[in-house]
């Protein structure tokens, strides 16, 4: 039971209340006020602008290469700048490098925990990072001798209080972005391990991340399980642009190649475009007979194709400009989990649940 | 007391949400003219658009080239192996494409 409240304490609570309702109310009209200008720039569709463009013909869009070694469900890959070299990672823990040329494996790590969902190479292409279950990103020196026990030499540079779900190395070898189901994003040193910087904002898990093309600064992109999409400034940790249309978890992100918006792919089986500059939704890819959702979105160089990875075993190909569906490609046996585009544009590739990794072009 | 950090959190919510109010922003009609305008000039490069034929894309062919080893060599054998000479090296290119490599090692 509690005691009835000293006066002087009745009031300071009558005027914390005044206060909160006051702010409340202010936070209400900055919200409409944002709704307001968005809509009063968005005076055409972008696949309106697009009518005069000329379509898309027929794609011929094949598997290449099939990677077979990973004992489980693949749930993450990426590509190295030399173009041929790409790192995957699975629930078995296995982390394995492979050359996509000659689909031979190069290097195997095998990581403490099950569940290794993020991976990514280094710019040089001298080093893996990898984490999941474990709550860590782990950074791996890649060594020519094949003899040489990798896991020997790992550095363990992030530490977060839940899963690690996405990381991605800067411009440099140096510092790495990480996200967490902690609901925060981070940014590390990777010599000293020295968390740079935190990026608080997201209401639930972090899910994805990707950082802008080089020429357009320091900001990168998150998705999460809040719904949202939000971009931020990496050097101040503040958040600068906030999204949220999807109607459900964002589970992946992906800047458009100019840099002037970005795309994401969620479970509410649509993927959606973003620009940055009219701060609002521009295009949603969506079908009737598409349910499943989206795990993985990645473009094609030019920005014209954007390419998703679906829980159907399904890779759907968007006409990024009209909005349309160019392709449906089949293949995997089972969730495509992953999805990336290679640097040069020639091929992508796709993991799946299957425990394989496709080469498509 | 909880009605303080409740405070604290909705400032920062108010302070967030003026500074998304405050940016410039666009008409989408010029966005998305600009992104229109990225397309088309970066189409001529993006070979996953445009269909890039066998001979320039890396993962069309479907034969990887073969590497020939003349001699009784096995490179994948220990740390102990003598240490080799590379005395030669011959492509056999067909159609502009390298289809053979062929490398020549003798002892030391």
């Amino acid at each position: 039971m509690r005691s009835p409240p000293i006066p002087e304490m009745a009031t300071q609570e009558v005027q914390l209340n005044e206060t909160l309702a006051h702010l409340k109310t202010e936070s209400d009209n900055l919200k409409s006020k944002l709704e307001e200008e968005r809509a009063k720039l968005h005076d055409v569709e972008l696949h309106q602008v697009a009518e005069k463009v000329e379509g898309l013909g027929q794609f011929v869009m094949k598997t290449r290469r099939t990677l077979k070694g990973h004992g489980n469900k693949v749930l993450c890959m990426d590509w190295c700048k030399d173009k041929r070299r790409i790192v995957s990672s699975s629930q078995d823990g296995k982390v394995i490098v492979w050359d996509a040329f000659t689909t031979n494996k190069e290097h195997a790590v095998t990581m403490p925990c099950t569940w290794v969902m993020a991976c990514a190479y280094a710019p040089s292409g001298c080093a893996v990072a990898c984490g999941g279950l474990d709550n860590k990103c782990s950074v791996y020196p890649l060594s020519l001798d094949k003899n040489e026990n990798l896991a020997a030499k790992k550095k363990s540079v992030a530490m977060h209080t839940n899963y690690l779900s996405a990381c991605s190395f800067t411009n440099s070898d140096m510092q790495i972005l990480t996200s967490s189901g902690d609901g925060t994003c981070a940014l590390w040193d990777v010599e000293s391990g020295q968390l740079l910087q935190s990026f608080h904002g997201h209401a639930a898990d972090v899910l994805c991340l990707d950082l802008a093309p080089s020429e357009t600064g320091n900001t990168f992109v998150s998705g999460g399980c809040d719904k949202k999409a939000n971009v931020w400034d990496m050097r101040s940790g503040q958040c600068i642009q906030s999204f949220e249309t999807h109607e459900s978890d964002i589970n992946s992100v992906r800047y458009y190649p100019s840099g002037d918006a970005f795309a994401s792919g969620s479970d509410d089986a649509t993927c959606r475009l973003y620009d940055l500059r009219a701060d609002r939704e521009v295009a949603i890819y969506s079908k009737e007979s598409i349910i499943f959702g989206v795990s993985s979105v990645d473009f094609s160089l030019s920005g014209r194709l954007l390419f998703g990875g679906y829980n159907d075993y399904t890779i759907n190909v968007w006409d990024v400009l009209k909005g349309t569906r160019v392709s449906i490609l089949f293949g995997h046996e089972n969730r495509v989990s992953t999805l990336r585009v290679s640097p040069d544009g020639t091929a992508f590739c796709t993991g799946s649940w299957d425990h394989t990794l496709r080469i498509w072009a | 007391m909880s009605g303080s950090s409740n405070l604290v959190a909705m400032k920062k919510v108010v302070q967030q949400l003026r500074l998304e109010a405050s940016i410039n922003r666009v008409k989408v009609s010029q966005a998305a003219a600009d992104l229109q305008q990225f397309c088309i000039q970066n189409a001529l490069q993006d070979p996953l658009l445009t269909g890039v034929s066998s001979s320039t894309n890396p993962f069309r062919p479907q034969k990887a080239f073969i590497l020939m080893l003349q001699g009784k060599v096995d490179l994948n054998t220990a740390p102990h192996a003598k240490p080799l000479y590379c005395h030669g090296i011959s492509l056999s290119v067909e159609h502009h494409i390298v289809r053979k490599i062929t490398i020549y090692f003798q002892p030391q």
